[in-house]
């Protein structure tokens, strides 16, 4: 049984254990706090303290991938694809064998293209030489790219028609080298073959040069200056033999010589480095194959430290896109070029 | 009579605990077999200035940068103590983890006045992850993280006991497995991580503890856990993506001159420490 003495003891004796609980808990909850506190000031020291790019509160876009040598080589192809397709047509009156198409990105067909009717044999030569170079560059930088190679993009190397004009009849109409509703056909015989090759021989040596300070692996840069060299001998070559031909006795075709200048500017135009109206050169790097007077040869056009002259990527796609504004198609890639390097600059 | 008996039902129970309760020092209330359970939330000190350190030549000391073709530092957008958010150092990086951590534990102690001494085992299970990111100029980012899956210690402990409090210290020998994980995103190269095991480590800390019954005690407890962990590696090699392709290959960082077959990471903290904050509860027989 329990007295009265008995139960003011249990009254105790809770009275006490709750002080010892709440003596218990004070100090369990003072640890508490001070451990708290501690992971809170460890907090405090960002973790992200020693990153040597300073972090922002809002998080800003990812920067785009810098472009690589395969980026590169990769536009390079494109380029290579373009020529040896017209140059392989142009020879042998067929393409590049499919197994040298392949690759990433969209591949295309190529509209256009046929064996020209040669009657100069030294024009049928260089252009034979050409085609094994130029099909041999796209085999080079396929083997050099490997599985990183994009495959030909879809390629208009055609005259078309008045009324559908091909990318070579749009070029030519552009450069005032045949009327606005004339056919300009590269196919068509010796001279119309050689400034088919102008258009694209001195784009694919400033082209090489420019790329030349992109390319960041020494071995590939060397093969880089190897094809730039090959490209260079073939503009030299091309212009040399238009040159010939506009000067030639008896017969000469001074409207190669005209239409060959006339292409320079229209390049000059696309690619946003315009002949000065004053001076008359400056900013002409693109030059025709005659200087000031029209029997002086042009050849080789370079500065005055004697260098010929580079384009940007963007320069570059300008011509080839017929297009002096920022696009990504048209003209001889109708469906754009393969890769990561894809726009032309904006000269407009 | 009713109400007599009513009044003995009623207080009948008060009454033993009070009896209990009233454990003195001289009672030696710690004395004895017990087992119970902690659980409660573990934090890592910030071990700024941790990097991930490369083998370029293959030799086994981990003191190369990884450079470019040009020979600039690929890693030059840095590292951080934590797990990369994205490829861009630009996104920074998460916090390492903190976590919640839960334990079973058995001991036994022996009381001799104020004085208790006694030792405890423990395994369990902490949430905590510890990492490591470095960005590089691809972008792409690289993050060694490590975590506990689980820890065994074994503890000694002593402690002064007023009536049913104790107030103890205690520092014992651990063993855990630590998974060592990578995760990245640069999909050019292939990547083997190894290095989880398990390692010994200690644990060091210090709590005190309330006995609520005879048999019901709860506590808190403060513990700090580290770990030698200094056998995660990761190999870098090419993927297939390289290896199809001699331009990339030629010009990958982790595979140029002077070690074309891979390059080897490993984390400059060797340690994996943390804190834990936890309650306890035991019963003890």
């Amino acid at each position: 049984m329990t007295d009265l003495t008995t139960k003011l003891e249990i009254f105790d004796a809770i009275a006490s254990r709750r002080n010892e609980r709440r003596n218990f808990l004070r100090f369990a909850g003072g640890s508490a706090l001070a451990i708290g506190g501690a992971s809170l000031l460890s907090a405090c020291g960002s973790d992200d303290a020693d990153l040597a790019a300073s972090p922002t509160p809002t998080p800003t876009p990812a920067p785009a991938a810098t472009l690589n040598d395969a980026d590169v080589l990769n536009f390079a192809l494109n380029l290579e694809y373009l020529e040896a397709q017209f140059y392989a047509y142009a020879a042998f009156g067929v393409g590049l064998n499919s197994s040298l198409l392949t690759g990433t990105g969209t591949q295309g067909s190529v509209t256009g293209g046929a064996q020209v009717p040669f009657q100069d044999t030294v024009v049928r030569e260089y252009a034979r030489e050409i085609a094994i170079d130029e099909v041999a560059h796209v085999a080079f930088l396929r083997t050099a790219l490997g599985t990183a190679a994009v495959a030909q993009p879809a390629i208009d190397i055609s005259a078309g028609t008045a009324a559908a004009p091909g990318a070579f009849t749009a070029a030519a109409r552009a450069a005032g080298v045949i009327g606005s509703t004339g056919v300009f056909n590269p196919y068509a015989d010796d001279n119309s073959f050689l400034l088919g090759a102008y258009i694209f021989e001195d784009v694919g040596v400033s082209a090489y040069k420019g790329a030349s300070t992109l390319i960041a692996n020494k071995t590939y840069l060397e093969a880089a200056a190897g094809i730039l060299a090959a490209e260079a001998y073939h503009a030299g070559l091309i212009r040399t033999i238009l040159y010939r031909k506009g000067l030639q006795t008896p017969n000469p075709v001074t409207a190669l010589i005209t239409a060959a200048n006339q292409i320079s500017d229209a390049r000059d135009s696309l690619d946003g480095t315009v002949t000065n109206s004053s001076t008359g050169v400056i900013g002409d790097d693109d030059q025709g194959i005659t200087g000031s007077d029209a029997t002086m040869s042009n050849i080789v056009p370079t500065d005055a430290n004697g260098l010929a002259y580079s384009r940007s990527t963007g320069q570059v796609l300008n011509i080839v896109y017929l297009n002096k504004t920022a696009v990504s198609a048209g003209g001889f890639f109708p469906a754009g070029i393969n890769g990561n390097i894809k726009t032309s600059a904006a000269n407009a | 009579m009713l109400a007599g008996l009513a009044t003995a039902g009623i207080f009948a129970v008060p009454a033993q605990a009070q009896m209990l309760s009233q454990e003195t020092t001289a009672d030696r209330p710690f004395s004895g077999v017990y087992i119970g359970a902690a659980g409660g939330y573990d934090v890592q000190p910030n071990d700024v200035g941790s990097s991930i350190l490369f083998d370029r030549n293959g030799d086994g000391n981990f003191n190369e940068n990884v450079n470019t073709i040009t020979g600039a530092n690929a890693f030059s957008p840095g590292f951080c103590n934590g797990s990369a958010r994205t490829g861009s150092a630009s996104y920074g990086c998460r916090n390492d983890d903190d976590g919640w951590a839960y334990y079973g534990r058995a001991g036994a102690d022996v009381q001799r006045g104020n004085i208790v001494v006694g030792v405890v085992g423990e395994f369990g299970k902490t949430e905590i992850t510890d990492s490591v990111a470095g960005f590089s100029t691809t972008p792409a980012s690289y993050t060694m993280a490590r975590k506990v899956k689980w820890e065994g210690s074994v503890r000694g402990r002593a402690g002064y006991a007023i009536n049913t409090t104790l107030f103890y210290g205690t520092f014992g020998a651990g063993y855990a497995k630590i998974d060592n994980l990578f995760f990245t995103t640069n999909t050019a190269n292939a990547f083997s991580a190894s290095g989880s095991k398990n390692q010994w480590g200690f644990l060091g800390g210090g709590g005190i503890e309330q006995k609520l019954t005879k048999h019901i005690s709860i506590g808190m407890e403060y513990m700090y856990h580290q770990y030698q962990d200094n056998d995660a590696r990761v190999r870098v090699t090419a993927g297939t993506a390289l290896a199809g392709s001699p331009i990339l290959l030629a010009n990958n960082p982790f595979l140029i001159a002077p070690n074309t077959s891979g390059t080897t990471f490993r984390r400059s903290d060797e340690n994996f420490r943390w804190h834990s904050l936890r309650g306890t509860v035991s019963f003890r027989f």
